[in-house]
């Protein structure tokens, strides 16, 4: 399912923010929501921050949440050239963001089974010697998260 | 209640459900499986915390509606769904055309469901 996940209108190549909470906001932005629906799944997500940062090391984040204004399971990918500062589990700047959003309920595990593909591919990554952060183009990102995907 | 007032609450009722959601999702055997995260029992605790904040709060506007809430809560894991292209998204039936967003004294639920319904732009 992750490659149906992974669009390219979905795809952010050079984040702007420098922060946790710009970075976010910068990724909903995607999402084309109402100002306060997006301020809510920022502040969901937030939470969710709160609890532990999904930085999880080695560059990457997993940034989560479910919440009633999506319509859709929906993952955004970003990468940050010049890294983001995500009270990452390693201390490290992080470079690339899988944000994954979700319905409240999803009855066939969507979000679940999505979060561990992400989870495989973001193994895959770590194993790799330096994180990639220059896609010309989101299809060319998309094409490299999948060789890990069917790792 | 006037239309502005049931708006609101519904807004506060979205934040309440979305704590509940995420404190479900942390306690979850899968979830922790799949990340190998592990989330302080004192953040749940402050987390439940926060959740029992936000519900006092509706409480004290509505302690019907939040009541409603609680219920469907327990029956469907959740008390709120979004109404998509005129069908309910928890039992996907068509909801009468008749049917508003905000009415007067009114906590808008589906008819064939009952769970509680928002709309959104």
């Amino acid at each position: 399912m992750i490659e149906k996940l992974l669009r390219e209108d979905m795809v952010i190549l050079d984040l702007k923010a420098k922060d946790k909470e710009g970075v976010l906001r910068e990724m909903i932005s995607l999402l084309n929501l109402p100002k306060d629906k997006e301020e809510l799944l920022l502040s969901s997500l937030m939470q969710r921050e709160k609890l532990g940062s999904t930085g999880i090391g080695k560059g990457i984040a997993i940034p989560h949440c479910r919440s009633v204004v999506v319509d859709n399971i929906t993952l955004i990918v970003g990468v940050s050239k010049e890294g983001v500062d995500f009270d990452a589990l390693d201390g490290k700047p992080v470079h690339l963001l899988f944000m994954l959003v979700a319905t409240p309920m999803d009855p066939s595990m969507q979000y679940l089974t999505a979060l561990g593909s992400i989870a495989r591919i973001a193994r895959g990554l770590a194993n790799e010697e330096s994180i990639r952060t220059d896609f010309s183009s989101p299809k060319e990102l998309i094409d490299y998260l999948m060789k890990f995907a069917n790792e | 209640m006037n239309k502005e007032e049931v708006k609101k609450f519904l807004e506060e009722l979205y934040l309440l459900q979305d704590l509940d959601l995420l404190i479900d999702q942390i306690i979850d055997p899968t979830y922790l499986q799949t990340f190998g995260f592990k989330v302080s029992e004192e953040k749940v605790e402050a987390l439940k915390q926060k959740r029992e904040e936000v519900a006092e709060k509706l409480r004290k506007v509505n302690p019907r509606w939040l009541q409603t809430y609680e219920r469907l809560r327990k029956k469907y894991k959740r008390g709120i769904a979004r109404v998509v292209d005129g069908i309910c998204t928890n039992c996907f039936v068509h909801l009468p055309a008749s049917m508003n967003p905000y009415e007067v004294d009114t906590l808008p639920t589906c008819p064939s469901c009952g769970i509680i319904l928002i709309w959104m732009d």
